[in-house]
Parts: structure tokens; C-alpha cells; sequence
């Protein structure tokens, strides 16, 4: 079916009794499928469905959170037969985790206005919907992972906030501890604080997982964007050995491990921006991910304007802040302190700078340049 | 007058208005338990980073929106209960304003004897009178609310009276937006 026709159809469904209903139950089911494959963060936290039922509400206001209980604290102990043991008084620490809307826009068009392409257009804009709400479950995503590894750091550091991490102050007199973030081995060896990304090198990764192993947690899965994991590919035969060496030149990495933990690699460099690792364990020990409401697609013909949106509604939390680490492949700082004002270069962009275009053709630039007369 | 759990609350419908969320300048404002926090009705400016924060100084009352920062010519409301879990679940703490479209609402943030704009400006004590926004101080708690103002005074009109708190509960019905 060709793309005008696609058009012309869903302008003539939504004349049509039913119509609205029907190309929303389409644009719904399509979207709800597309969700679970792309979004990183459905890789590190699978999301889990949740009704009203399971949430609690609050006097104050007509919001929703869903309570989840934390394990509770637990020992045992070495005594003699007359012995007896102390007490625990049993306490589990609870969390809120708290529902937010994330929306695409909404799309207008008139119907006079939609014969005028010939690819769907209206079927790309709900693709592209999709994409759009994935990238800002991933963008919330980094921002609480990011608070989470800087909290830790300041409380390894005995600080309120995390103290500057740049090369500076790792190559001072007193070193901040890198406790939960740690600067690359080529960043340590920078030589100056700049925003330059080195190259991934075999031992960042296991630093990464040793941050986490070390604290009676497991590494299980790791974020990497995919231009960080290209520098893999120029790794020597000293890392790699002479098998996955030989493998690796004719069809690149084709392994779901590297060192032995599952990785996740993301082309969403506007969101995990390069020189970025983290490092997580499963998901029981680390956070929940909650849908209310799964993708919803509405759509609606008002005389010749046709408009359609689409949204969910959505938890997540780090609720265990200490099962996320981070390894920074550049120099400078990239902590709120903004030491060497660089920090915009690490943390994701503005919403509205997300999905840039890459081409010119409003512009004119494309070549060869076709002048119509 | 007292702040209650809702401040500020639609007469008109709500299709029209342009609602829009946008991110506290200041995180801490979100949170119910900290004594600035925000509460629904207070206005709000937002900055040359596309982020909202209150209108006015809330050191003391009195203050005028011009004393903040250049950003106050237009001003918003906020349509957000204190400690609303959806604002404090997204990283930037976006907040819904009341951005743009004729609206007229009901609100309890406001100061019926203060009047700021100089010259010519009078309490709130007239139906159709315009009102401005200015810090004010309702049970110890120093919010950005509404005052009264005249149109030829200086300060920025927000909207014109239209029920008087003496006639409605205690609420200050006014319409506001653009278009009026």
C-alpha cells in the first residue's frame, strides 16, 4: 500500500462511524510493541504493569504512588549455649514510587493538507511518537541514575553535595574518594580538565564492575553508548586474544557479554552522552519501573483538522541508589560543581533540543541542488 | 484568610486554556516538607533557561515582580497542589501553569489590603478592578499572590476581579489570560 493511500485512508476513517475508535485501537497496539524494544531503560528496569488497585493515593491531591517495601535489616551471631541473642525490633524502610504523564506532542494537520504527501506521514508521526516517549523514559532515566551515583559520592566523601571529580583534584593532594563514580584510566592520565572522551580501555570496564562487586552486590548489566563501545573494536590481540581478535576484524563484537556481564549499547548519545558508563545490578536490587497506563493513542477529526496524540503514564525509582556506578572516560568535571564548565557536555540535552534533524533539506543543503522554475 | 489544600480552582472550562509544564528553577520547591515549598495559585515567571520560579522576592511582602529579575512582564499561575506526586516524580519538576487562553479561576492567594503599582492603586475591593501580583503574607507563610492594582499604576495587570472574596466564601474570583 503506498503512502497517499495510507493517508487517504485515515482521513476517510475518521469520517467514518467508528472510525476514530478503530484507528486508535490500530495506532495503540502498534505502539504499545514498538515501546518494549527500544527503550534502555526497559533493559535495566522491564517495566511492570500496575493497576489503581496496587497504588495508594493522597489527601492532598489527586496523584498516584505505588509503596514498595525495602528488605529489612538482618543478622545473625556467634554465641554460647547460655547465651542468648540480641534483638531486632523489625522495620522495613518503605518507598513511594510516584506516576508522571510523558506525552508526545500534539500532531495537527488538515485533511487538505495531508493529500499533499506521499509517504504516511501520519503512520511515521506514530512511529515516531513512540520513539519519542521511549527517549524520555530514557532521559528521566540517566537524570535519577546520575543523582543516584553523585548522592553515593557525597556520602563516601562525608559532603552534602558530590565533591569535583576531574583530573585536577585526582592528581591534588587529597583525591576525592571514588566511591560510586571513577574517572576512566586515560581520563586519570589526561593531563588537564577537558570534555575529550579517551578511548574505552579494557580495565574502565572492570574498574566499573569492581565498583559495584566490591559492596556484597553483583554488576549484572552495563550502559554504554555505541560510539564509547566502537573503541572496543580497536582493542589488541593483548586484550582480546588471537580468537575473538580474528572474530572481531571480519564481523565486529558479536557477543551479548563482554567480560562476562551483559551490556547495553544506545545510539541515543543526546541522552547518554559518550564518555558515560554505568554499571547496575539486577533489577530486584535496584529500582522499579511501573506502567499505569500503557501507550494511549488518541485521535480526532474536527471539521478538516485532524489531530492525534499519544501518551502513558508511568513510575520510576532508584530505590536503592547504592546498585548503580558510573565511570567517566573524560577529565573534567562532570558533577553539579560544573568545575570547568564543561558539564553540558555529560548530562542529557533540554527536551526540546531532543530528536535535532540531521538534515538540511530545509535549508537547501542537498546536492546535486534542484531549482524548480 | 489560611491556605487550604486547594487554593485555586477553575469557573471556566478548561479545554481552551494552554496549559504548560515547566521545570522549577528551584527543585526544592516541589518538596511539600520544605517551608518555600509552592502552593497552587501563586504566580510565577519564568526565565531566560525556560524555567518557572516565583514571581516575586518572597523575603518579605510587598515586594513587586520587577525586583526579581527581568522576566515578570508575563506572569502565570500555578495550577499545582502542594507536594503533587506527578511534579515530584519527573527530574525537572515540571509544574503546570495556567500559560495561555482567557481563563477565569478562584483563588484564596491573595492579600485584599495590599496594593503595589504607586499612584492609583487601590485594594482589592471592586468588582472589574485589575489586579497585579506582589509578595504576600497569609498565616506567616510569604507567597506570590494577587493584590490590588490599577491599570494605570505600574506593575503588570494579571487579571480583573470578577467576584469579590467578600461575596464568595472568601475566594477572589478574577479572569486573567490573554485577550481579555
Amino acid at each position: 500500500m503506498s503512502g497517499r493511500m495510507v493517508n487517504e485512508l485515515f482521513n476517510t476513517r475518521l469520517s467514518e462511524p467508528g472510525g476514530k475508535e478503530k484507528l486508535a485501537q490500530f495506532g495503540g497496539s502498534y505502539i504499545r510493541d514498538r515501546l518494549r524494544e527500544v527503550s534502555f531503560v526497559r533493559k535495566i528496569l522491564p517495566p511492570e504493569q500496575v493497576t489503581r488497585t496496587d497504588c495508594q493515593r493522597s489527601t492532598k491531591h489527586d496523584t498516584l504512588v505505588k509503596i514498595v517495601d525495602v528488605e529489612p535489616k538482618s543478622r545473625a551471631m556467634a554465641m554460647t549455649f547460655r547465651g542468648q541473642p540480641t534483638a531486632r525490633f523489625i522495620r522495613g524502610p518503605r518507598a513511594e514510587v510516584a506516576f508522571f504523564t510523558i506525552s508526545s506532542e500534539v500532531f495537527q494537520k488538515t485533511e487538505q493538507e495531508l493529500l499533499a504527501y506521499e509517504m504516511p506521514i501520519t503512520k511515521i508521526i506514530e512511529e515516531n511518537s513512540v520513539k519519542d516517549i521511549q527517549e524520555i523514559e530514557d532521559r528521566e532515566f540517566v537524570f535519577h541514575v546520575e543523582a543516584a551515583v553523585q548522592a553515593l559520592q557525597a556520602e563516601a566523601n562525608s559532603v552534602a553535595a558530590a565533591p569535583i571529580l576531574n583530573w585536577t583534584t585526582l592528581d591534588g593532594a587529597t583525591p576525592p574518594v571514588e566511591f560510586s563514580v571513577r574517572k576512566g584510566e586515560l581520563a586519570r592520565a589526561a593531563g588537564a580538565d577537558d570534555a575529550v572522551v579517551r578511548p574505552l580501555q579494557r580495565k574502565d570496564i572492570v574498574e566499573g564492575f569492581k565498583l559495584l562487586d566490591g559492596n556484597r552486590l553483583r554488576c549484572e548489566r552495563w550502559l554504554i553508548t555505541e560510539v564509547d563501545f566502537d573503541d572496543q573494536l580497536s582493542w589488541t590481540v593483548e586484550d582480546q586474544g588471537d580468537k575473538i581478535q580474528s572474530e572481531t576484524t571480519v564481523d565486529g563484537y558479536k557477543y551479548n557479554t563482554l567480560l562476562g556481564r551483559p551490556y547495553i549499547r544506545s545510539v541515543k548519545t543526546d541522552i547518554l552522552r559518550p564518555g558515560n558508563l554505568y554499571f547496575f545490578t539486577s533489577p530486584e536490587f535496584f529500582g522499579k519501573f511501573y506502567v499505569l497506563n500503557q501507550t494511549k493513542f488518541y485521535i480526532d477529526k474536527v471539521a478538516n483538522m485532524i489531530t492525534f496524540q499519544a501518551w502513558e503514564d508511568i513510575a520510576m525509582s532508584m530505590i536503592n541508589i547504592a546498585a548503580a556506578r558510573k565511570i567517566e572516560l573524560y577529565s573534567a568535571d562532570a558533577t553539579e560543581n560544573d568545575d570547568d564548565t564543561l558539564r553540558d557536555n555529560f548530562i542529557p540535552v533540554a527536551e526540546e533540543a531532543l530528536g535535532a534533524v540531521n538534515n538540511r533539506v530545509d535549508k537547501g543543503l542537498k546536492f546535486p541542488q534542484i531549482v524548480n522554475n | 484568610m489560611a491556605i487550604e489544600i486547594e487554593n485555586f480552582r477553575p469557573v471556566t472550562e478548561l479545554l481552551p486554556v494552554v496549559r504548560r509544564d515547566v521545570g522549577l528553577e528551584d527543585k526544592t520547591l516541589a518538596d511539600p516538607s520544605n517551608a518555600l515549598t509552592l502552593v497552587d495559585g501563586e504566580w510565577m515567571a519564568v526565565n531566560e533557561n525556560n524555567r518557572a520560579e516565583r514571581a516575586v522576592d518572597i523575603a518579605s511582602a510587598g515586594n513587586e515582580p520587577v525586583a526579581l529579575n527581568t522576566f515578570t512582564k508575563l506572569l502565570y499561575p500555578l495550577w499545582a497542589e502542594t507536594g503533587r506526586f506527578d511534579v515530584q516524580a519527573n527530574y525537572e519538576k515540571k509544574t503546570p501553569l495556567i500559560y495561555l487562553g482567557g481563563y477565569e479561576f478562584e483563588t484564596l492567594i491573595f492579600d485584599p489590603t495590599v496594593t503595589i503599582g504607586g499612584a492609583g492603586g487601590a485594594a482589592i475591593s471592586s468588582i472589574h478592578q485589575p489586579v497585579k501580583v506582589a509578595s504576600i503574607d497569609i498565616g506567616g507563610k510569604k507567597l506570590s499572590g494577587l493584590v490590588g492594582g490599577s491599570a494605570s499604576a505600574t506593575g503588570t495587570v494579571v487579571g480583573f476581579v470578577t467576584r469579590l472574596h467578600t461575596d464568595n466564601g472568601g475566594w477572589l474570583r478574577f479572569r486573567g489570560g490573554f485577550g481579555w
